[in-house]
């Protein structure tokens, strides 16, 4: 019988097993082959010897990591701020720009003046330009 | 809408992130923070160096948090940037010397201590010899089967997603896969 280490199926095939990952044909394939070869079931339980305990992480981990980013953000230009997040307030901005200069009086008029007396003054000076050729 | 209630949980938070949530980061630090360490420490052999790359990796997940779209998994993504890190940092021969590699004894000749329950001084001694080949044997492997292999083992990643850290195919993932298992079951067969 050909061992399952030998061709690359096979390696597939014990990868997928040791994923859990094959359908019930191939994993009842490869349990028969298992139940025989000392190589193939060594290979699927070295994965389980690997526990080995790791270090703790050291307590200032995140204390030295939020340092660095405040660091950083301190530092970043204006221009490199999200869009995202400037968005909202740059286009509020611009409504309100746009609402300022829409209000803009069009013809300045001049403030000492009561605005009756400077209507009626301009009403007059349009009848004198409608009466003017007649006066020719 | 629909679309962000389907994403991922980590996906989701990275978003939030992405939008000026710092609470969000915090708790994606906290949930990824050792698995990171950890895979790292197993990936240089050294925990100093690796705390240093594990820094490297939440500052570049946050200074990326603007142009972040969760097209993959987040672990996918976050272990692509550690094992990049990692690799480069072998390459570098970052592995100073003065920093404490996990093997080594402290200045005032004790062992190292880690996370352990309780044995006898036999037991102890027999377990630190044990701890002590499988960390040489997994050093040992090449870097990508290395890499592609504490991933499987120890952060649950299978197959598929591995190929998309280690950007290659998925049946190239699984020969990496059978390489380490099969030189790791030859050089550690005398503990079975």
């Amino acid at each position: 019988m050909t061992c399952l280490r030998e061709n690359s199926q096979g390696a597939e095939l014990l990868i997928g097993y040791l994923e859990g990952t094959l359908p019930v044909a191939e994993r009842q394939q490869v349990d028969v082959h298992v139940a025989e070869c000392a190589e193939c079931r060594g290979l699927l339980a070295v994965r389980g010897s690997l526990d080995v305990p790791v270090p703790e992480v050291s307590a200032n981990f995140d204390a030295k990591l939020y340092a660095r980013i405040a660091v950083d953000e301190a530092s970043r230009p204006w221009w490199k701020f999200s869009w995202k997040l400037v968005a909202p307030v740059a286009g509020l901005a611009a409504v309100l720009a746009v609402a300022v200069f829409v209000q803009q009086p069009v013809v300045q008029m001049d403030p000492a003046v009561p605005q009756d007396v400077q209507q009626l003054e301009q009403a007059l000076e349009d009848l004198e330009l409608l009466s003017a050729p007649e006066s020719l | 809408m629909e679309a962000v209630a389907n994403l991922e949980r980590d996906a989701q938070l990275m978003l939030r992130v992405r939008d000026g949530d710092e609470t969000s980061f915090a708790l994606l630090l906290e949930r990824h923070r050792g698995p990171v360490i950890h895979f790292l420490c197993r990936m240089v052999g050294n925990q100093a160096v690796s705390e240093e790359l594990a820094q490297e990796v939440f500052f570049r997940v946050y200074k990326s948090r603007e142009s972040y779209e969760p097209t993959a998994k987040f672990t996918t993504w976050l272990f692509r940037i550690a094992t990049h890190l990692a690799l480069n940092s072998i390459r570098d021969g970052k592995k100073e010397k003065g920093q404490q590699s996990l093997d080594e004894e402290l200045p005032d000749g004790r062992e190292r201590q880690v996370a352990d329950g309780a044995h006898t001084v036999e037991e102890s001694l027999m377990q630190e010899v044990r701890v002590r080949e499988v960390r040489s044997a997994i050093e040992a492997l090449p870097e990508k089967q290395r890499a592609a292999v504490l991933m499987h083992k120890y952060d649950g990643l299978g197959y598929a997603q591995i190929s998309k850290v280690l950007e290659c195919s998925d049946s190239a993932t699984k020969s990496l896969l059978f390489r380490a298992y099969e030189t790791l079951r030859v050089r550690l067969a005398h503990f079975a």
